[in-house]
């Protein structure tokens, strides 16, 4: 159950709204796949308007990152990004994020430009976790609020809901190096949900876990998520955890990243443990495999 | 039955305190040994329990305290200033990956430069009283910790920075999270040898020319060729070096504490 914050600022969603019904669609069906266009949707959150990202090479040089990249994310809707290995995943889901400047066009979140990171509507969860390691998992979590200067006492008590919420209830006085890979984890998990924004952004959260915790973690999250009723933008290298997680996926072209196609993935939610090799799953799969290999070859 | 507990003198024996005790005994040990053997003069080593005795009556003499007192607060002077510069320099140098790749080079090999060779210009113009030594010390002390500031600061895990500002962190405060709690242990590591500079170069500062502190009075010592006087405060110095590194370990406890709150 989220936690509730009646002094939150910015943007605010309602748990009780009925889940959009497109990208929740029960219907049984076989992937579809629309050309890269910006789909418009009634309760649009995220909208990007060709997007494009550099960054400088330590030697000088300017590396186009992102090209040329629009979409828009509808509330509660869960967007994955896949692609090839070094495609610009990460810098297009850092411009999202407002912690780098777009070089050319447009991001927009609940119709506000981003020019910045945005506290209390956007969290993010990083690759390697960025759990302070002279930090409690209890002061990891509480530092979210304690930079948005929200009162002592209900820092804690928001705190320590958030752990129990990700079950690390137990050892919230430990330190990060003292936890399992899997628990460092949901610990940056907690972090992100405790500030009750409404959009999460996570690059490629189980990226450094071995397999069976990356499984077990992923039909965990899913349940959490699907309850909190976050939007959500996820970067990953996984086929089986982009299908099982996402609404819809955005395959990203070789650098500078495009988006190559969308594929709508309709299986129906809650997705349990018994979706993961569903004969639709495997089939959104392997199509996605086929336009990554693809994109391999180019 | 339940098993005895081990005898005192084995739990003693393992313990750290016990090793570092043994240490000392035996330098002292050597030390008399010396003495006693006679090939060398007492006059140049005196037995311990010689300069010991020294050290119980310079200890209850009032001139010792004032100069203690003195040397100390110009320790800790010179290196609250040494620190308080290097900070302000180290983490704007450290933070900027330009700054750091222009900079750290030049301050390191600054830091290389006998320091010593520039006392009569500090004696010229802060005078020969505290204030030299202050500055001599302040100057000395630099160098080791804004190197230290630099490195760790340049050393702050990007993903950490980028984390505290998706949580909205910003300016000082972002330093405040992420560089500085992230530098603190190599920067309590360079202000230990700072610590130890601005000892060398207060005391050193007072023995070269002074008119009041530890060195000042080692010096007299030693131009009245009162050897076991020499010994006592050489001892006393010991101590005041001990106290005062011995304060760093209270100093790291409560920043942890600061910055967890």
């Amino acid at each position: 159950m989220a936690v509730t914050d009646p002094d939150r600022e910015g943007w605010e969603r309602s748990d009780a709204a009925p889940k959009p019904a497109g990208p929740r669609a029960t219907a049984e069906g076989s992937p579809v796949t629309s050309p890269p266009q910006p789909s418009l949707r009634s309760s649009e959150v995220i909208r990007v308007e060709h997007l494009a990202v550099s960054y400088h090479r330590p030697d000088g040089g300017e590396v186009r990152a992102v090209e040329d990249v629009s979409f828009s994310v509808g509330e509660g809707e869960f967007v994955t990004l896949i692609g090839p290995s070094g495609c610009g995943k990460t810098s297009l889901l850092r411009a999202l994020g407002g912690l780098i400047t777009p070089a050319a066009g447009r991001i927009q979140v609940n119709g506000v430009p981003v020019r910045g990171p945005m506290p209390d509507a956007i969290a993010y969860v990083f690759q390697d976790f960025a759990l302070f390691p002279w930090r409690t998992a209890r002061a990891n979590v509480e530092i979210a609020l304690q930079l948005k200067r929200v009162p002592r006492k209900e820092r804690r008590k928001r705190t320590l809901e958030a752990l129990d919420m990700v079950g690390l209830g137990e050892v919230a006085d430990r330190f990060p190096r003292e936890l399992s890979g899997g628990m460092q984890q949901r610990l940056a998990v907690a972090r992100a949900l405790v500030s009750n924004c409404g959009i999460l952004l996570l690059d490629e959260p189980f990226g450094a876990l071995d397999e069976q915790t990356r499984l077990v973690l992923g039909v965990q999250l899913s349940q959490l998520l699907e309850s909190a009723g976050r939007t959500i933008v996820f970067v990953t290298h996984s086929l089986q955890e982009a299908v099982f997680l996402s609404d819809r996926i955005l395959v990203l072209s070789r650098q500078p990243c495009r988006i190559k196609e969308t594929v709508e993935v309709p299986l129906p939610r809650p997705r349990g443990p018994e979706q993961m090799k569903s004969a639709d799953g495997q089939r959104i799969e392997a199509e996605l495999f086929r336009l990554l290999y693809e994109e391999s070859l180019r | 039955m339940s098993r005895s507990p081990a005898p005192i003198g084995a739990r003693l024996a393992g313990s750290r305190v016990f090793i570092g005790l043994l240490l000392l005994c035996a330098c002292v040990a050597v030390w008399q040994l010396v003495t006693t053997v006679g090939s060398v003069s007492s006059f140049l080593v005196p037995p311990p329990a010689a300069v010991a005795g020294v050290f119980v009556s310079v200890m209850t003499s009032g001139t010792t305290y004032s100069a203690l007192g003195i040397t100390m607060v110009e320790i800790v002077a010179a290196l609250a200033l040494a620190g308080g510069l290097a900070l302000a320099i180290g983490v704007p140098v450290g933070w900027y990956r330009l700054t750091q790749q222009a900079y750290e080079p030049l301050l390191a090999n600054l830091a290389a430069v006998p320091l010593v060779i520039l006392y009569p210009v500090f004696a010229v113009v802060f005078g020969i009283g505290p204030l030299s030594k202050v500055m001599f010390g302040a100057a000395t002390a630099f160098f080791p910790v804004v190197l230290a500031v630099v490195s760790g600061v340049a050393a702050t895990n990007e993903s950490l920075v980028a984390s505290a500002r998706s949580m909205g962190a910003r300016g000082l405060t972002l330093l405040r999270v992420t560089a500085i709690p992230s530098a603190l242990p190599v920067i309590v590591g360079g202000l230990r040898l700072g610590l130890t500079l601005a000892t060398l170069a207060v005391v050193g500062g007072e023995f070269i020319a002074g008119t009041r502190g530890l060195g000042y009075l080692l010096a007299s010592a030693g131009e009245a060729f009162e050897t076991r006087k020499v010994y006592a405060y050489v001892l006393l110095t010991l101590l005041l070096a001990i106290v005062l590194n011995s304060a760093f370990g209270l100093l790291v406890w409560l920043s942890r504490k600061v910055e967890e709150r």
